[in-house]
């Protein structure tokens, strides 16, 4: 690795962003209100070849910065003119900040002189390059926490690969510490409280139980439940049939072999009238696609009905006969259960109508929120499911056979009690082996193998054996953390391959190595960089990359996991419903998971020209030709109105508040999120001599938020912030395109970026961040590198940052090209030892 | 409580004396069971923070007049059943004026600052946090840290600081904040246990088992210590310490064996509506507080920069934007709606506390609860005058009715240093605490 020295930056391949939150509170609060005359410099004006000489970046702080930044007035902390410029790399936290600002295109401040692009450029590129060199020449790759406890989505995954269990345990467990900006798997700040442990212990039992396919204490009885708004007019989900209407289809691990009962409850509304009682629905169960039992709902209600829109709360005179209550209220659904016997394992158990057409007549009413369903005109629509239960096991026979996860766990079977012992060894070896991610050692084995003895004592059989051994495994320190032990001399060292393995598997699975990463680590390969480079394509290769870049990398950097919170008030957007937010998030998954797949250049997440969608989004979308609930991908009819994330409604909506547009939160996303540019908070200090006197009520947000800018101590940041969410305004609060705003006003999408230059609309914004190439995959970098490594960036990251993003950059930034890059670069292979100092 | 029910009340035997002295210990007040005497002798005293988020529209909050005769506000309306256990506080400030995340991150700790960047995770230690060191050794479960939100999600956190200052309010240590349980079912787990059963042999068998696995783990962890240095050894001290806590719990546990648990059918998760899932919540610590497996309880009726809406009183906005209502009248007006609708619930929970007898009372009597929020008016953060209750009964040690205004903005760490004294756990500082609050004498009367 160190042989490698980067080659001297191609300044037309570098922007610089800060990582540095200190250095972006300043860059955006000191700085602002740059005209557009003073943009950055474009890459066409810059020169070629070596960088300046230290004296023309002497000269040029000289002329520009030292006014301000010099001992005597230390504007922003800086004093510029007691540091040599000619070797930043002895005051590289300060010149980064200066790096960062001037890449903004912030500095000097609006109104005082400002050096022409190329003197900009070149003095950029001195200062860079300089530090870059020397940290080739011998660089810091920081330090990770020596404790890294698993976060819950790396626990349950590792639960997933040394059982086979698809289970989803993370509401069982208590969540991981996180910030804004940050991802919920940083060493420093996962903490091991009370509450971890006794989560830890209670999963842990729950997990193996289920895994070894013990028969449950008792029966227990799971309800799945489907959210209220979710609309149920459509075929749900691929694993129910064609044709078919409603309902949900689940995958459910069945503990042992025996009988169930799967009991479907129908949705009701406000007065607790069954919905769709009017007229005759089949009603399915199946199991693993078989049709277990077909039901007939409604058309039976006998007797006087309530008024007809139900009027009334059940007084004398509004409600109906008895019989035709009873019906209403429980009658109808009551009975839909199946019993059967079914054998252990991971079964999709499936309940839906048989589609039969029907139409809304009349305007269609907004959906309601809340906990009720408050719309009464449902006698005649569809009938619903509520929820479905799962009860079970009756007359457990014994442990299912062949379930995945026995196979998994089961590498051998006692024929004899004398066989018991060492088969428990090798079984428990193994599993130790991947959850403990070395090599194992007697003792190892023997603390599990004692575990045994009192599993199979107390509960009587080697099942039970193995399951408490499983058990005590899952709580065990070298499983649930991470220890990085670092040697107090020298002060930086290359990682072993063990602790490669577990780093590499953590960063692109969330998960432990499996049984051939962990062989090339043990016989000291994973250090050699061809098979580490062939490891590691061969692991994006594998689902479960793409799975965890998605779900657990994506999902942080662009707060998908918010989407479920998004809250829309239903008068003024009475179009949206939660199938809607479902298929939001979808769409995004969907779509960063294609360019993962097919390798696609990060830039693509910005001007991709395709999405994906089903009928529900296609029609929110303006999109035709798309019927059915199944996401498929589509190209974009109009790239002036979609195409790319920046159009997505997964991030429109986590951007706006329920009855209004936020360009705030829009603006401090895509700065936070696409520009690299952190935001710093709203100052802290309430200036108490500000009487609270009424404000006035403006119409529009654009008049609103001016008003708020009339604030000096908000002016400074949200003179940055506003203007760039303003590009965003033709999306609603919910993602729809539209050209007259909440205010009745036509839209202004024109906005304007940090360094002034003004932009209109989506394309403009669009084609703003695409002339600058290098930024967003900077961006990028800069978020999938912290991830990787599972700390804070800190300045001392930047040169690797930029070197990675030069070398993708021949490579047209390809998800590979940045992966590859992080892996290779000396921050991730390396590590400081605790007692250098930085 | 039944299983107090045949033992002589406390009031009983006063009556007969006729006296105010303290009376020494007889043998009949003990309980019929024999190892509660504690509970018997004197009902425990019991703390509780309830916490709402994004300030209060103080213009509907704050009573006219102080004193005994002060007048109910329209948000304290809902409370006036409970006037006589009630102390209004106006007039002290938060000791950690900084945005959303001071609000909740110095509500107990009384800390003056928090941290510098995302990872810098620092408070102080929370007076709940202190409580439970204490009554650790008297109750199975030392404290309860429970909250109406999920964990945090990025995003919507105080920018560049830990999500952590936004969604709890207890800290074990400056350095470790708690996770707050939103799950019903984890809840019923860490009270009754994970047996999957409620036979007493089967929770015996499974606490043995636990008893077990930890001792084992413990073994693991002194060499894994052995092999770092100490300045690794943190994260590893917090396993330990937990270790010990849930060894501690089962110690307890098997020493008040006998101890009858109130029949509880086992939430299965957490329910999608919020009316539903705030039932189950309350109700699971109103059963901690009457079976006394625990004395200590934050709650969090909501995180700190919470956005829910509440459609279901009429208010479809989001709870954050609404709560930046740039004053204008009509915006307050409909957040005290949500101010309003949170003492309502709140006073639905006073209500079974007071309906819940505990020794010669109800659970109400022997319970000081702190209610409120860490900032006053929300357009601005403002952190001056923050809206405070104390409710209950304070276990005697608390004279309701009144509303006491402080004229010099004592620090809230303040007041967390007198709750201490009150709950007899007296610290000499807390957090940035300068002294004591005067919570007896009646100011401006």
């Amino acid at each position: 690795m160190r042989s490698s020295r980067p080659e001297l930056p191609q300044a037309s391949k570098r922007r610089a962003n800060a990582t540095n939150t200190s250095v972006m509170a300043v860059v955006l609060g000191a700085v602002l209100a740059v005209s557009s005359s003073a943009q950055i410099p474009s890459q066409q004006t810059q020169p070629s070849g070596a960088p300046t000489s230290p004296s023309d970046t002497q000269a040029f702080l000289v002329q520009y910065c030292v006014s301000c930044h010099n001992q005597k007035l230390q504007i922003a902390g800086l004093a510029l003119d007691t540091l040599s410029s000619s070797s930043p790399s002895a005051n590289a936290e300060i010149w980064e900040r200066v790096i960062a600002r001037l890449r903004a295109g912030s500095m000097p401040p609006l109104g005082l002189p400002r050096p022409d692009a190329v003197a900009y450029q070149t003095v950029v590129d001195s200062l860079e390059g300089e530090i870059d060199r020397a940290w080739a020449a011998s660089p810091d790759p920081g330090r990770v926490s020596t404790v890294h406890r698993l976060n819950r989505t790396e626990y349950n995954n590792a639960i997933r690969d040394l059982f086979a269990l698809d289970l989803d345990v993370k509401s069982l467990l208590p969540g991981d510490e996180t910030a804004d900006g940050s991802f919920d798997n940083f060493a420093e700040v996962l903490s091991i409280s009370t509450a971890h442990l006794e989560r830890y212990l209670s999963v842990a039992r729950q997990v193996t139980r289920l895994a070894v396919g013990l028969v449950p204490v008792r029966p227990s009885l799971e309800q799945r439940k489907i959210r209220l708004h979710v609309l149920q007019n459509d075929r749900q989900s691929d694993d129910l049939p064609i044709g078919s209407r409603g309902g949900l289809a689940f995958r459910y691990n069945f503990p042992v072999d025996g009988e169930y009962v799967i009991k479907v409850r129908l949705q009701r509304q406000y007065q607790e009238y069954l919905k769709g009682m009017g007229w005759p629905q089949q009603l399915d169960v199946r199991l693993d696609g078989e049709l277990l039992k077909r039901f007939v709902v409604g058309g039976k209600a006998q007797g006087r009905p309530a008024a007809a829109s139900y009027a009334g709360d059940g007084q004398p005179g509004f409600a109906g006969d008895l019989k035709w209550e009873e019906y209403m209220q429980t009658g109808g659904d009551a009975g839909l259960e199946v019993r059967v016997p079914v054998e252990a394992g991971p079964r999709v158990v499936g309940v839906s109508f048989v589609r039969e057409m029907w139409e809304p007549e009349g305007l269609p009413q907004p959906l309601q929120r809340g906990r009720v369903i408050t719309n009464d005109q449902v006698y005649m629509g569809y009938a619903n499911v509520d929820s479905v239960q799962i009860g079970g096991p009756y007359d457990a026979s014994a442990p299912g056979k062949a379930t995945p996860s026995r196979r998994a766990i089961f590498v051998c079977q006692p024929r004899t009690v004398a066989e018991e012992r060492p088969c428990a060894a090798k079984i428990l070896t193994r599993l130790a082996h991947l959850a403990y991610r070395r090599p194992v050692n007697p003792a190892d084995v023997e603390i599990l193998l004692d575990f045994f003895d009192r599993g199979r004592q107390d509960g009587g059989s080697f099942d039970n054996g193995v399951q408490f051994a499983l058990e005590r495994l899952l709580v065990d320190p070298d499983f649930l953390l991470r220890v990085h032990r670092t040697p107090t001399a020298p002060a930086t060292y290359r990682l072993g391959d063990l602790e490669l393995a577990s780093r590499l598997s953590f960063f692109l699975w969330s998960s432990i190595p499996d049984e051939r990463l962990l062989a090339v680590a043990e016989r000291g390969q994973l250090t050699n960089p061809t098979v580490l480079e062939r490891e590691v394509r061969r692991m994006l290769a594998d689902p479960r990359a793409t799975h965890s870049l998605v779900d657990d990398f994506a999902a942080q950097w662009l707060n998908l996991r918010r989407v479920g919170e998004v809250v829309v008030d239903p008068q003024r957007y009475p179009n949206y419903d939660e199938s809607l937010l479902q298929a939001f998030q979808r769409e995004t998954e969907l779509f960063v998971a294609d360019t993962i797949n097919e390798d696609r250049s990060v830039v693509d997440l910005l001007n991709a020209n395709y999405t994906f969608v089903n009928e529900r989004l296609a029609a929110h979308y303006g999109i035709s030709g798309v019927s059915g609930s199944r996401f498929r991908r589509v190209t974009v009819p109009d790239q002036d109105q979609r195409g790319g994330l920046l159009a997505h409604g997964a991030l429109l909506a986590t951007t706006s508040y329920p009855n209004r547009t936020s360009p705030v939160l829009r603006g401090k996303w895509l700065l936070n999120n696409i520009l690299g540019l952190p935001t710093p908070p709203p100052p802290a200090e309430v200036d108490s001599s500000l009487k609270d006197e009424p404000g006035t009520r403006t119409e529009s947000i654009r008049q609103r938020l001016a008003q708020h800018r009339e604030d000096p101590s908000c002016n400074s940041c949200h003179s940055v912030i506003d203007p760039l969410g303003f590009a965003l305004e033709n999306f609603d609060v919910i993602g729809g395109w539209r050209t007259v705003d909440e205010s009745g006003n036509p839209v202004d999408a024109k906005g304007s970026a940090v360094n002034g230059t003004e932009i209109a609309g989506l394309s403009g914004l669009r084609q703003f961040l695409l002339e600058r190439p290098e930024q967003f995959p900077h961006t990028v970098t800069e978020k999938l590198l912290a991830y990787a490594l599972g700390r804070r960036l800190e300045y001392y990251d930047q040169p690797a940052v930029r070197q990675i993003v030069r070398d993708a950059a021949a490579d047209q930034y390809r998800w590979s090209s940045i992966v590859v890059g992080i892996v290779k670069s000396p921050t991730f292979l390396m590590g400081r030892s605790q007692t250098a100092s930085n | 409580m039944t299983f107090l029910g045949k033992s002589l009340s406390r009031r009983t035997v006063l009556r007969g004396v006729g006296a105010t002295v303290a009376l020494p210990l007889l043998d009949a007040m003990v309980p019929a069971l024999g190892m509660r005497a504690r509970a018997a002798v004197k009902p425990a005293h019991r703390f509780q923070a309830f916490y709402v988020p994004n300030g209060m529209a103080m213009e509907h909050w704050s009573p006219k007049g102080e004193g005994t005769g002060f007048e109910i506000s329209p948000i304290l309306e809902p409370l006036a059943p409970y006037r006589d256990q009630m102390l209004v506080l106006s007039g002290i400030k938060a000791s950690w004026n900084y945005i959303h995340a001071g609000a909740s991150g110095s509500f107990l700790t009384g800390a003056t600052r928090g941290g510098e960047n995302e990872v810098d995770v620092v408070a102080d230690v929370s007076m709940d946090q202190l409580l439970a060191r204490r009554f650790a050794t008297e109750t199975q479960v030392a404290s309860l840290e429970l909250s109406m939100d999920g964990p945090a999600n990025a995003g919507a956190c105080t920018g560049n600081l830990s999500c952590a200052y936004t969604h709890t309010i207890s800290w074990r240590s400056p350095k470790q904040p708690l996770p707050m349980e939103w799950n019903p079912r984890a809840v019923f787990e860490k009270l009754l246990g994970d047996s999957g059963s409620t036979e007493r042999s089967a929770r015996e068998a499974r606490l043995r088992e636990q008893k077990s696995i930890l001792d084992s783990v413990s073994e693991k962890l002194a060499s894994l210590k052995r092999d770092l240095g100490p300045r690794d050894q943190v994260r590893l001290d917090e396993y330990t310490d937990a270790i010990r806590d849930i060894e501690r719990r089962i110690q307890k546990a098997e020493e008040q064996r006998d101890l009858k648990l109130p029949e509880m059918e086992q939430p299965q998760g957490v329910p999608a509506a919020f009316e539903d899932h705030l039932a189950l919540m309350l109700d699971l610590q109103v059963l901690a507080f009457q079976s006394d497996l625990t004395r200590v309880v934050t709650f969090m009726l909501g995180k700190e920069q919470s956005a829910r809406p509440y459609p279901q009183i009429g208010v479809p906005e989001a709870h954050h934007p609404l709560s930046h209502h740039n004053n204008i009248p009509e915006l307050v007006a409909q957040m005290s709606k949500i101010n309003r609708y949170h003492t309502q619930l709140f006073s639905q929970y006073l209500a079974k506390l007071r309906a819940t007898p505990d020794g010669d009372g109800s659970l109400l009597d022997h319970m000081t609860i702190l209610y409120g929020s860490g900032i006053s008016n929300s357009t601005r953060h403002s952190g001056e005058n923050l809206p405070l209750l104390l409710v209950g009964g304070g276990a005697g040690r608390l004279k309701g009715g009144r509303h006491l205004v402080y004229p010099d903005q004592p620090s809230m760490a303040n007041l967390l240093v007198t709750l201490m004294d009150k709950l007899d756990v007296p610290v000499e500082r807390l957090g940035g605490s300068t002294g004591e609050l005067p919570l007896d004498t009646l100011s401006g009367v």
